[in-house]
C-alpha cells in the first residue's frame, strides 16, 4: 500500500536519507528504528510532504498507487488526515494551546466532510471514546494543558484516525509519556489498527517499543536502510552489525533491568557523525567492530527468505544468536 | 474576579492621580500664567498680582492642587479663566470625538497588523514577504502629522473627495461623520500598523514552526489555513502586550492630528489650554488623557486572558503603563 523507491533527501549538499526500497503492506505494522538524526523523523514526514522546507526529496513514494512527491500542498492536504493520519511526538506542544480539544478533533471531521456537519459533534465524542478517555463530554470542552500527557496523546491519535486513514504514521508517540503510560498507547494502537486494518509506520528509537508492536521492523543508520524483514527474523537472526549493536545495547523491559543491575551499561562505541562527515562505503564504519577491507564500497543489498533485506558486507553468521557477539562490541566490557 | 476588579480600578485611580500631580507641577514651571495671558506683556505688576488673587493662584502649590482635585471628585474641574466655560462639560463633550479617533485607529491597525503580518510570515522567505517588510520600516518611519498633511493635500485639496478638516458628530449624519474621520483615523493607523506588523510578523513566524501548526496540516489544513485558523490567536497575545506599550504614543498622535485636521477633541482643546496657560484646562485634560490611556490599557489587560486560557483566571492586574 505505501511503496518507497530510491527516496534521496537532501539539505543543502547534505542527503539525510537514502532508501532503495520499503514497503508497508495494507494493515501491517511497520517499525522505523534508528538513532537521533538516523533520519527516520524526516523519512516519514516525506511521505505527507510535511518534511522541513530546505530539504529536497527525490525518488518515488507511493500510496495506494498515487506518487506523493512533489505534488502540490492542495493535493497533499486532500490526503494528510483523511488518507494518512500523524501522531507526534510531544503531545502537549503538538496541540494547539488556545483551542478547545474537542473543537481541535471536530476540525478534523468537519475538513475532510467524512461526516454531516450536524453529526461532528457526535461522531467527536464517539472518538474520543474509542481512544479510551473518561467522560468524552467534560473533556471535549478542556484544554490541552489541562489534560494528563496521556491523555493528549490520546486525543490527538483520536484527530489522525477521526477520518478512517488507511495509514497512521506514529512518529515517537510514547517518547514523552511515562512507561506505564507508554504501554497503554502502544496496546491502544495495536487495537486501533486491528479493528479497522489501519497500517502503522511507527518511528522511535526504542526498539523494545518497537518490537512490541511491529510486524515488520526497518533499520535505519545514518540515513540509509541497513537491514528490514519481518520483526522475529530481525531481533532474532539480525545480519547487519549495526542491528546486532543495536540489540545488544537493548537493556530490555523495566522488569528485566533488575538482573543487569550493577553492570556497567553497553554502548556502540561513538558516536553518529555529523550528516556529511560519513565515511565513503558502508556508513557504519569507523564505529563497526567487524569492518573489512571491502565496507570502504557501498555494501550491497542481499535478499534472504521471508523479506529479510541487509546491506552488510560482513555480516553476522546465519546460525549465530545475536547476543552472543554483544561481548566483544560493546565498549563498555571492555 | 471582584477583588481582581477592584485592585484594577485602584491601581488605575492611583496612577491617575500621580500622574496629574506631575502634571501640575511641570505647568508650574512653564514661563508666564494665564494672568500675563489676560492682561498682556505691558501690564503691570499691581494689576498682575490683582488678577491671580483674584484667580486663586497666589495660594500655595498645595492648596491650589488639593482644591482642583477636592472639585474633580465631585465632577467639578473649574472654569476657564480666560473664556470662562465650564472644563467639565467642555471635556466631557470632546471625549467621544477623541476616543472614536484613538479606538478606531487601534482597531483597524491591529486587524491590518495582524492580515499584512501573516500574509509576510507566510511568505517570509520570497518577494512578497520582503516588499511588506520594507514597506513596514517606510511607514514606521512616516509621522502621523506629516501624513496627515499629504493625504489632506491630495485627497481635499486636490481631489476634493474627502473634507479637509472640521466634524461631523456620526450621530448626526453617519456619512459624513464617517468621512471627516477617514483621514485623521488613516494618519494614526498607518504608522501604527506599520509597527504592529513587524511584531505579528515575528510572532506568527515563531508561531508556524511550533508542533501544532504541523499538526494542522498533518490534518489537512494548507500551510495558509492553518496560519489563518491556528496561528492568529496565539500570535496576538505577545502582540497585545507591544500594543499597550503603543497606547500614550497613539493619543499623543490624536492631539497632533486633531489640530491637522481642526477636529473639536480633547487635543485641539489642550494645544489651545496651554497656549493660554491655563493650568485648571490643562491639568483636567492631562488626568482625562491619562484615565483613558489607562482604561484601554485595563481592556487589553482582559484581552490577554481572553486569548489565551492558560493564564485566564489567575487574575492578572499587572498594568503596563
Amino acid at each position: 500500500m505505501l511503496e518507497i523507491n530510491d527516496l534521496n533527501i537532501t539539505i543543502g549538499p547534505n542527503e539525510i536519507v537514502s532508501i532503495e526500497r520499503l514497503s508497508i503492506p495494507a494493515g501491517r505494522r511497520l517499525g522505523l528504528v534508528g538513532e537521533s538524526g538516523s533520519g527516520k523523523t524526516m523519512t516519514a514526514m516525506s511521505i505527507i510532504g510535511l518534511q522541513p522546507r530546505e530539504a529536497v526529496v527525490t525518488g518515488s513514494i507511493t500510496f495506494s498507487g498515487t506518487e506523493m512527491v512533489d505534488r502540490s500542498e492542495r493535493e497533499l492536504s486532500d490526503v494528510r488526515g483523511a488518507e494518512i493520519g500523524v501522531i507526534f511526538q510531544d503531545p502537549l506542544r503538538a496541540l494547539n494551546p488556545t483551542m478547545k480539544v474537542g473543537k481541535q478533533v471536530a476540525e478534523a471531521l468537519r475538513l475532510h466532510k467524512t461526516v454531516p456537519r450536524k453529526d461532528v459533534k457526535t461522531r467527536m465524542l464517539e472518538l474520543l471514546e474509542q481512544v479510551q478517555l473518561p467522560n468524552p463530554a467534560a473533556l471535549a470542552r478542556r484544554y490541552p494543558h489541562q489534560l494528563s500527557g496521556g491523555q493528549q496523546q490520546r486525543v490527538l491519535i483520536s484527530m489522525a484516525i477521526a477520518c478512517d486513514p488507511k495509514l497512521l504514521i506514529a512518529d515517537e508517540p510514547t517518547t514523552a509519556l511515562d512507561v506505564t503510560v507508554q504501554k497503554e498507547i502502544l496496546e491502544l494502537l495495536a487495537r486501533l489498527s486491528e479493528e479497522r486494518g489501519m497500517a502503522i509506520l511507527f518511528v522511535s528509537h526504542d526498539l523494545g517499543v518497537i518490537q512490541a508492536i511491529s510486524d515488520y521492523i526497518a533499520v535505519l543508520y545514518g540515513g540509509n536502510l541497513v537491514e528490514t524483514g519481518p520483526t522475529s527474523d530481525i531481533v532474532e537472526m539480525p545480519r547487519h552489525r549495526y542491528t546486532e549493536a543495536l540489540i545488544s545495547v537493548n537493556p530490555g523491559h523495566p522488569e528485566d533491568i533488575s538482573a543487569s543491575l550493577g553492570e556497567p551499561l553497553v554502548t556502540i562505541r561513538g558516536s553518529v557523525p555529523p550528516s556529511g562527515g560519513f565515511l565513503p562505503g558502508c556508513r557504519f564504519r569507523g564505529r563497526c567492530p567487524h569492518e573489512i577491507e571491502q565496507c570502504a564500497q557501498e555494501p550491497l543489498i542481499s535478499e534472504m527468505a521471508g523479506g529479510h533485506t541487509f546491506k552488510c558486507w560482513n555480516p553476522v553468521d546465519e546460525a549465530a544468536p545475536a547476543l552472543a557477539h554483544s561481548a566483544e562490541l560493546a565498549d563498555g566490557r571492555r | 474576579m471582584v477583588r481582581v476588579l477592584v485592585r484594577a480600578v485602584a491601581s488605575v485611580v492611583a496612577s491617575a492621580l500621580m500622574g496629574s500631580i506631575i502634571v501640575f507641577l511641570l505647568l508650574r514651571l512653564l514661563k508666564g500664567d494665564v494672568a500675563t495671558v489676560i492682561l498682556g506683556q505691558t501690564a503691570t505688576r499691581e494689576a498682575l498680582e490683582e488678577l491671580r488673587a483674584e484667580m486663586g493662584l497666589d495660594a500655595s502649590l498645595v492648596e491650589q492642587y488639593l482644591q482642583w482635585i477636592g472639585g474633580v471628585l465631585q465632577g467639578d474641574m473649574g472654569t476657564s479663566y480666560a473664556a470662562e466655560f465650564d472644563i467639565a462639560h467642555e471635556i466631557w463633550v470632546r471625549i467621544p470625538l477623541t476616543f472614536t479617533l484613538a479606538f478606531s485607529s487601534l482597531i483597524l491597525s491591529v486587524i491590518v497588523a495582524l492580515v499584512i503580518g501573516t500574509f509576510s510570515a507566510i511568505h517570509a522567505k520570497n518577494w512578497r514577504g520582503t516588499t511588506v517588510d520594507i514597506l513596514s520600516q517606510v511607514g514606521i518611519a512616516v509621522p502621523s502629522f506629516w501624513l496627515g498633511l499629504l493625504m489632506a493635500t491630495l485627497f481635499a485639496v486636490h481631489l476634493g473627495w474627502l473634507p479637509a478638516g472640521g466634524y461631523v458628530p456620526l450621530s448626526e449624519d453617519f456619512v459624513r461623520g464617517v468621512k471627516s474621520l477617514t483621514m485623521p483615523v488613516l494618519a494614526l493607523a498607518i504608522p501604527l500598523s506599520a509597527v504592529l506588523v513587524r511584531y505579528v510578523r515575528s510572532g506568527m513566524l515563531e508561531v508556524l514552526d511550533e508542533d501544532f501548526i504541523r499538526t494542522a496540516q498533518a490534518k489537512g489544513l494548507t500551510l495558509r489555513r492553518a496560519a489563518w485558523r491556528h496561528g492568529i490567536r496565539n500570535a496576538s497575545i505577545p502582540l497585545v502586550t507591544v500594543t499597550i506599550l503603543q497606547l500614550g504614543q497613539l493619543l499623543a498622535g490624536a492631539v497632533v492630528i486633531e489640530n491637522v485636521f481642526t477636529l473639536p477633541g480633547l487635543g485641539r482643546m489642550l494645544v489651545v489650554a496651554v497656549g493660554g496657560r491655563e493650568p485648571l484646562s490643562v491639568q483636567s485634560l492631562a488626568l482625562v488623557l491619562m484615565l483613558m490611556i489607562l482604561t484601554l490599557n485595563f481592556l487589553m489587560d482582559i484581552a490577554y486572558g481572553l486569548l489565551d486560557p492558560r493564564i485566564r483566571g489567575r487574575g492578572r492586574t499587572v498594568l503596563h503603563a
